[in-house]
């Protein structure tokens, strides 16, 4: 294999990591600036590191030491005044790394300081996965995670080149550079599948926000819907196109019935029933018809939070999927007339207000999955009971303007503005009026101008401006409808126009946060009406098809399948893939089991473990270093109880001494007992000769044969007989005791 | 002195020795990624943020695809020791090492070598700063061997014993410190710091040295003509003389003279009492190279310098030659301050000195005999402004304290 590079341009070891730190350092600007869309970052930062690297490291020249380390206080000083004004949060950590990354790259002296940048780019990689859980952040920390780890290993390799004194400007071999590359993709594999195998195998849902909201991420928070609606400001109005919730609908069979033609669906948020200077808010729980109901909610046991007064079967059912809701009690956005709602896969806590058909349920955070149950009412006759009695509504805060102009549309129109006058059946007519009224008269307009002192917001909006937003359209409604005695509340909420036929179903954004009414057109019967113009509802929530858009639904569609597969994935999910194999066998358990007895059993048992726990790290730390530094103690030691054993396992017969030693042994003791001990020095045959004089006969001739026995087992070679075996040592120790015992009958004194 | 090289296998086609050690530590780097993992996983588990899963579980293969990918490649590499030449203190020299790789296909990356020098005779082990130099190759590549060399620079002369080398590689994370340790035992021997003299140091002129050479001639391979005498068998066919030959008939051969000079004594006088700072160490060091760099200088000259220090155990007589001056320069690179040989009267003079001419370097007070030598220069290592070149500067390992500090 021949290098195809001319030796002139093919890279050096320095080169290629000067080359993989520079994109490591873009990766980690991009990522942060991903996932936060902070411009202000990426302008900040990006600039100031494309220009720190043209004046230092590109020019091989280093900024002065002064320099340096005046910026290192600026940095420090501003990380410092920026945690003051806005608390230790991700952005500000951020930002202190954004400018130690600058300082840093002025100051590329010595090869660490390389292994520091890439440090700080990887810093900033974190700081994006915990700003940001979206697709784009996602593809960012993929992309990242290759780059760094190429980083890395021609910073290793660079560093270990310098270390030794190798020339780090010399050209790289082809092999070399083959033989890199091919490694680097082994390990990119390797760290992707284990990663992966981690991330699907590690339990969720394990002490869960213990230290509060830190390492959390936002992926489309329910923003753009407000519980109260302040005539003059934003509110409600988003041009975000964040999606915040993802729903399909099916039918009674199941089947998928969304489409792109079909109606849109209001999705209701929040009731509003008081008005006040231009203010839609609450009504104060005491004045609020019917009740809060709260219950543990299981998918098997629904509830049904309104009994419809058309007496009608569901027949139309939405499963929403909220991308990640608020902490604590978050409204689960439903279609009136919610018939049954239940929540998906995990039973909930969750409370429901019968007079307003509120649904309301208690989240950590994250995503939630529900099912709502509604029956499409828009069709069928209003069901007025005869002698229903109409109620009365409170119509002394609203203006005499507005009063008067919704007399004169009415009048015009032939129907009685006066609720006493006027029969109940023809309250949907006049309701209906007075929308057609606002469509057609007024125009639609996101621009918002301030009131004029001493108006009243919606009777400007109805007599002097003539334009506005759907807050306008929605208050102006609700005012006329009461100052004619048809009771109204204002509904803040998502409309539901934006299908996606890939993925099926329909996607609600920010931008989809509208306001409408209710009026009640008959006793306890309500219904929806929307002023908003429908030229310019189309216009922002039923978006003509364009390329633009197919390659949003397409983006959407991949960004569908990140959020259900992996940004959402959890315990239920990962239950789904691994089935039995996702068992933990109750360590988790025991092991929640085990903290909450530390948690609540005070003071002395928390003392207890946490002083068990020091003691064995001591013990651990001391036995490691032993391990480590005085092996030959530990030889010796176990040498030493190894001899001891085999001494206690000898001496209770649990290992045999070979039948010479036993022989030899039981010769010994003989001779001791016989009153003529034999001396270590002595050769045991010389020995038995001289002493055979003071030794009974039998056992001196015992003896004798027996030493015979004896050395010719241990002299083999010099003798001539047969090699004895275990039995004949067995025979010799059997004939020694023998003898002995005659021996001592002989001289045992006689009666 | 010959230089024992221990290591086995080192013949070509061979591998080298296996390794007698293997060492695994977790550096610095190496704790922080640590820490850093314990801090994803708590945000993760905290946040269940799946993303930080993710990054968590990257983390977690970071450190096992760490330590297999180091293992793996690090333990087919195998090492064999060059032996260590003759080393100069203050002059940068190089260790060299073979490294084969016996893996089929991995290639080793990042391979750091360095020495654990060991007890040395001369007791000069502290602070050579071997143990901090690092040799090494970026890449290994599988079934092949490099050269790799070890740049150190000898702080000091002595004699270094070493033995244990170790092979280390942080690839790919620099997380965990791998080292494989071989055993090759070597010498390492280093000579004194050289000096440059000034030019003339031999000149007349100072107390009592009469200059110049004195020519007794001999018979020699000089460049001299001395006389012309028959062929004798053996002698070398380029010293005939052809045209005296014809004249005569006969075969004649010339002979020529070789200067004799007279011989050079180096004394370096004793000190008194063992060295109690590092700056009176420093002019012993001085002493030492002052001497060899003398005994090279006469050398260039053509003449036989001798080194007496008999109460170091140094007593060479005066001689000539390449392997001479290697000779006496190894004997001054062992000589132990602090418990010198000793042996031979320390104020003794060298023996045949009236006939010699003497070159004193005063450590400690010189003896009477030394001082009325009729033919001595004094050369003082505390002042070499008079004996070193113009414009040359002591190397670092020569020079007091006090100015290095200034420097």
């Amino acid at each position: 294999m021949t290098n195809r590079i001319p030796r002139s341009k093919q890279p050096t070891i320095r080169a290629a990591m000067r080359r993989a730190v520079a994109m490591s350092v873009v990766c980690g600007i991009a990522t942060y600036g991903i996932a936060s869309g902070s411009g202000a970052f990426i302008s900040l930062v990006g600039v100031g590191v494309v220009v720190a690297w043209l004046l230092c490291p590109a020019s091989g020249r280093v900024a002065p030491r002064r320099a340096i380390n005046a910026g290192l206080l600026g940095v420090v000083g501003l990380g410092v005044l920026q945690a003051m004004r806005m608390g230790f949060t991700v952005d500000t950590f951020a930002f202190f790394i954004g400018l130690l990354l600058v300082v840093k790259l002025l100051d590329l002296r010595r090869p660490s300081d390389w292994g520091q940048t890439i440090t700080l780019s990887t810093a900033l990689v974190v700081a994006g996965v915990l700003t940001s859980n979206t697709l784009l952040t996602g593809l960012a920390l993929l992309i990242s995670t290759v780059v760094l780890l190429r980083a890395v290993l021609r910073y290793q390799i660079y560093a270990a080149a310098d270390r030794g004194g190798h020339d780090t400007e010399r050209p790289v071999s082809w092999a070399h550079r083959r033989a890199l590359n091919r490694i680097q993709r082994g390990i990119a594999v390797s760290v992707f599948v284990i990663g992966s195998v981690v991330f699907l195998f590690l339990p969720r849902e394990l002490g869960t926000e213990a230290f509060g909201q830190w390492g959390g991420a936002s992926m489309g928070q329910s923003t753009g819907f407000s519980d109260e609606v302040t005539l003059g400001q934003p509110g409600l109005v988003s041009e975000s196109p964040t999606p915040v919730m993802d729903i399909a609908v099916v039918d009674r069979a199941g089947n998928n019935i969304g489409s792109l033609d079909s109606p849109p669906v209001y999705l209701r948020g929040a009731v509003l029933e008081d008005y006040a200077e231009g203010r839609w808010k609450p009504a104060p729980p005491s004045a609020r018809r019917g009740q809060v109901l709260a219950d543990f909610v299981s998918p098997e046991m629904p509830i049904r939070p309104w009994i419809s007064p058309h007496r009608l079967l569901w027949d139309t059912e939405l499963r929403v999927t909220i991308r990640s809701a608020r902490p604590g009690m978050t409204p689960l956005f439903t279609a009136w007339e919610p018939l049954e709602l239940a929540p998906v896969r995990v039973g909930r806590f969750i409370a429901f207000h019968t007079g307003l058909g509120t649904v309301q349920a208690d989240q950590a955070r994250g995503r939630i999955e529900y099912r709502v149950r509604i029956a499409d009412t828009t069709l069928r006759p209003v069901p007025i009971d005869p002698g229903a009695v109409r109620r009365t509504v409170e119509r002394s805060s609203i203006p005499a303007g507005v009063s008067d102009y919704a007399g004169a549309i009415l009048t015009d129109l032939s129907i009685d503005p006066d609720p006493a006058n006027r029969p109940i059946r023809e309250d949907i007519i006049a309701v209906r009026s007075l929308t057609n009224h606002l469509k057609n008269a007024f125009t639609y307009t996101l621009e918002d101008q301030p009131i004029p002192p001493g108006r009243d917001a919606t009777e400007w909006f109805l007599n002097d401006r003539k334009t506005g937003h759907c807050e306008y359209f929605a208050s102006a409604l609700a005012m006329m409808c009461r100052s004619v005695g048809i009771n109204s509340r204002v509904v803040t909420g998502y409309v539901m126009t934006d299908y996606n036929e890939v993925t099926r179903q329909y996607i609600v954004r920010e931008s989809s946060a509208h306001a409408w009414i209710e009026a009640e057109v008959a006793p306890a019967v309500w219904m929806t009406f929307d002023a908003t113009p429908s030229a310019e509802f189309h216009a922002i929530h039923q978006p003509e098809p364009s390329f633009t858009r197919s390659v949003m639904n397409i983006f959407e569609t991949i960004e569908y399948a990140w959020v259900t597969g992996v940004v959402a994935y959890d315990s239920e999910t990962r239950a789904g893939v691994f089935g039995p194999l996702s068992s933990d066998f109750g360590l988790l358990q025991a092991g929640g089991r085990m903290i909450n007895r530390l948690r609540f059993g005070g003071s002395s048992l928390m003392t207890r473990a946490i002083g068990t726990g020091i003691v064995v790290f001591c013990l651990s730390m001391l036995g490691g270093l032993i391990v480590r530094h005085r092996r030959e103690w530990l030889v010796v030691l176990l040498a030493s109880w190894r001899a001891w054993l085999a001494g206690i396992a000898e001496r209770i017969r649990l290992t045999r001494r070979p039948p010479p030693e036993r022989l030899r042994g039981a010769m010994l003791r003989a001779l001791h007992r016989a009153g003529v001990p034999k001396p270590a020095h002595e050769p045991m045959r010389s020995f038995i000769d001289d002493a055979s004089g003071a030794l009974p006969a039998p056992l001196a001739t015992t003896l004798r044969s027996s030493c015979d026995l004896l050395y010719a087992a241990r002299f083999r070679a010099l003798s001539t007989g047969r090699v004895p075996g275990s039995g004949d040592f067995h025979e010799a120790i059997r004939a020694l005791g023998a003898s002995e015992k005659t021996a001592r009958r002989a001289t045992a004194p006689s009666e | 002195m010959t230089q024992r090289n221990a290591s086995r296998g080192n013949r070509a086609g061979q591998s080298g020795p296996s390794p007698v050690a293997r060492r695994s530590m977790l550096g610095w780097p190496g704790f922080l990624f640590v820490g850093i993992t314990v801090f994803l996983a708590v945000g993760a588990i905290n946040s269940q943020n799946n993303l930080l899963f993710w990054v968590f579980g990257v983390a977690v293969a970071g450190v096992i695809v760490s330590g297999v990918v180091s293992g793996s490649g690090l333990m087919g590499v195998r090492l064999v020791a060059h032996p260590v030449r003759t080393l100069e203190a203050g002059v940068p020299g190089e260790i060299s090492y073979t490294l084969e790789s016996t893996n089929r296909r991995l290639g080793v990356f990042g391979l750091e070598i360095r020495e654990a020098a060991v007890e040395n005779e001369s007791k000069e082990s502290g602070g050579t700063g071997l143990c901090d130099a690092a040799g090494g190759v970026p890449y290994l590549a599988p079934k092949a061997r490099e050269r790799a060399t070890l740049r150190w620079t000898p702080p000091r002369r002595g004699l270094l014993e070493l033995d244990r080398i170790g092979v280390e590689s942080r690839f790919p994370f620099g997380l965990l410190v791998k080292t494989l340790e071989f055993s090759s035992p070597r010498r390492a021997l280093v000579l004194p710091c050289r000096l440059e003299l000034r030019h003339g140091v031999f000149d007349a002129g100072r107390s009592g040295m009469t200059g110049g050479t004195s020519k007794r001639s001999r018979s020699g391979a000089g460049s001299e003509f001395y006389s012309i005498r028959e062929y004798t068998p053996g002698d070398p066919r380029r010293i005939i003389a052809w045209r005296p030959s014809a004249r005569r008939g006969d075969l004649l051969v010339v002979e020529r003279t070789e200067p004799r000079s007279r011989s050079l004594w180096v004394w370096v006088t004793k000190p008194d009492g063992q060295p109690s700072s590092e700056d009176e160490r420093c002019i012993s060091e001085r002493a030492f190279s002052l001497a060899l760099a003398l005994v090279r200088e006469g050398a260039r000259q053509h003449r036989s310098v001798g080194v007496w220090m008999p109460w170091a155990g140094v007593t060479i007589a005066p001689g000539s030659g390449r392997a001479f001056e290697h000779r006496i320069g190894e004997a001054l690179a062992l000589v132990d301050l602090d418990t010198p040989a000793g042996g031979l009267d320390a104020d003794a003079p060298p023996p045949g000195s009236s006939e010699a001419e003497m070159l004193l370097i005063p450590l400690g007070t010189p003896p009477a005999e030394a001082s009325a030598h009729p033919r001595q220069l004094t050369f003082d290592p505390r002042e070499p402004s008079d004996w070193l070149a113009s414009g040359a500067e002591l190397p670092a390992p020569l020079m007091l304290q006090r100015k290095a500090g200034r420097r």
